[in-house]
């Protein structure tokens, strides 16, 4: 679904014709969703992320990052081959000086935009100036209702008192704020309190992932914990697939595996939309870190429709059919791999192979959805 | 000098800021300030392309007239449909123009 967290369809043209239209723009390859990553600087610190660099590194990943023409000229050639939704990415983005100008350059060019923000930055001038751009959504990472839980994963003292503020200016303002969860370990025990907050901030919506993505560097922090030791291991993820509203969001395919796998369609990176990373490469999607090239060496139109071999090879991976281990696989029909976070967890970089983590999820959606059909018959 | 209704044409601008793209031949908008994402058939979205506050009805027909093949009677009354399901969902405003008077 190519219009996954943009927007809701309004209904003026029926949901075939949206289907159409997304079939298209997969066939034609039109870079409708880009993932644009400002800078990976951030002035929060949080213990599972995957791209944010440490502190003490500030200067020299700043200069390396696209300045604020290069990206109004990558912006330019999006909008001219179809970018409709852009969002807007860090690192925190309210750590650039120039962001409201890529904003309304984005904004100027057409573009439907999202803002991922940490909110500690959200001054009441900065959100009057945002408010004024007329973002789609801004989008805020929250962990817990517990301020201590939250200041200890984003290991910066204040945190949650500064997010709360922001979301409050926010929808003061009239933006639609959008929060979000990653569920993992140290905020396992107080998602029933996080919910209800979320309620009780009247928030657009409030969504919550399971997946701890690897470093897409491959280092080690200096306190020496990777993101994937936050990550919820099989029992606790059941545990909380279980006392949630996930099994409201199974929807599997059932039926003989090799039936399944050959309709099963995977998640397509680079068919229709993309990741610039703060440096000007591009990449397939946030996950998939194989660089179909750079933007500073090579126009973005030359990039998109001439890929490179290794793009070309993940492009005809379309069905789970396509992939040797997934074609009979037993738990095809509740698996949701991602190509991209395969490739950062093997060794071998093998990422047609079994994502053992997918594996892990789809093993507990199906006991899932078992139980929940047994208690419905 | 006073003015017949012959005098006056209405026009249609698109809402300033409404990210639409036109993909092939249908197309997409989005409106920001609802949430909403409208997905437009190719008539459609060839409306809406002509929706620019300069044409009137008359203009619009004309023009969609020559690229689709239906009676003009067909696409005038599709037209006015589609334009006011445009206007009561706020995507387009509808501006009273005299006759020959630019934006």
């Amino acid at each position: 679904m190519i219009f996954e967290g943009c927007a809701q369809n309004a209904g003026l043209g029926d949901q075939s014709l949206l289907a159409l239209i997304s079939a298209k723009a997969d066939r034609n390859r039109t870079p409708l969703n880009v993932h644009l990553e400002l800078t990976y600087r951030c002035n929060e610190q949080c213990v599972h992320c995957y791209c944010v660099v440490e502190h003490g590194r500030e200067r020299e990943v700043r200069r390396r990052e696209l300045t604020l023409d290069e990206i109004r000229h990558v912006l330019d050639e999006l909008a001219d081959m179809g970018g409709l939704y852009l969002t807007l990415s860090g690192g925190e983005v309210m750590v650039r000086p120039d962001f409201f100008d890529i904003a309304e350059h984005a904004r100027r060019r057409g573009f439907a935009y999202r803002v991922f923000t940490n909110g500690i930055g959200l001054t009441e001038a900065k959100v009057e100036r945002l408010a004024a751009l007329e973002p789609l959504t801004v989008e805020l990472s929250i962990f817990s209702a517990d301020p201590e839980v939250h200041d200890a994963i984003t290991r910066v003292p204040g945190s949650f008192r500064r997010l709360m503020a922001a979301i409050e200016r926010l929808q003061r303002h009239g933006v639609r704020v959008y929060l979000k969860t990653v569920v993992m370990k140290p905020n396992l025990a107080g998602l029933a309190a996080l919910d209800r907050l979320g309620k009780d901030l009247g928030v657009f919506t409030h969504t919550y992932s399971c997946e701890v993505s690897p470093r897409i560097d491959g280092t080690v922090p200096r306190d020496g914990h990777v993101p994937q030791e936050y990550q919820l291991d099989a029992d606790e993820l059941f545990q909380y697939m279980r006392d949630s509203r996930w099994s409201e969001q199974l929807d599997p395919q059932e039926g003989r595996p090799e039936d399944v796998a050959l309709q099963r369609g995977t998640c397509g990176p680079a068919t229709n939309g993309c990741c610039i990373d703060p440096y000007g490469n591009v990449y397939p999607c946030i996950a998939f870190r194989v660089p179909i090239g750079n933007v500073r060496q090579t126009p973005f139109r030359e990039l998109w429709t001439s890929p490179p071999p290794a793009i070309r090879d993940l492009l005809s991976v379309q069905r789970y059919a396509d992939l040797p281990e997934c074609a009979s696989c037993e738990l095809v029909g509740f698996c949701n791999r991602c190509h991209g976070d395969n490739l950062l967890d093997r060794a071998d970089g093998d990422w047609k192979r079994c994502h053992e983590r997918a594996r892990t999820v789809a093993g507990a959606n199906r006991r899932l959805y078992q139980i929940r059909t047994a208690e419905r018959s | 000098m006073d003015w017949t209704e012959m005098d006056w044409a209405e026009a249609f601008p698109r809402r300033r800021s409404m990210p639409w793209r036109t993909l092939d031949t249908e197309a997409l908008v989005v409106d920001v300030k609802s949430g909403l994402l409208y997905p437009l058939n190719s008539v459609g979205a060839r409306i809406w392309e002509l929706c620019d506050g300069a044409r009137s009805v008359d203009d619009i027909v004309g023009v969609v007239a020559g690229e689709f093949a239906a009676p003009e009677a067909t696409i005038r009354a599709d037209t006015v449909e589609f334009i006011e399901r445009l206007a009561d969902a706020k995507l387009v405003s509808v501006e009273r123009r005299r006759k020959g008077e630019s934006r």
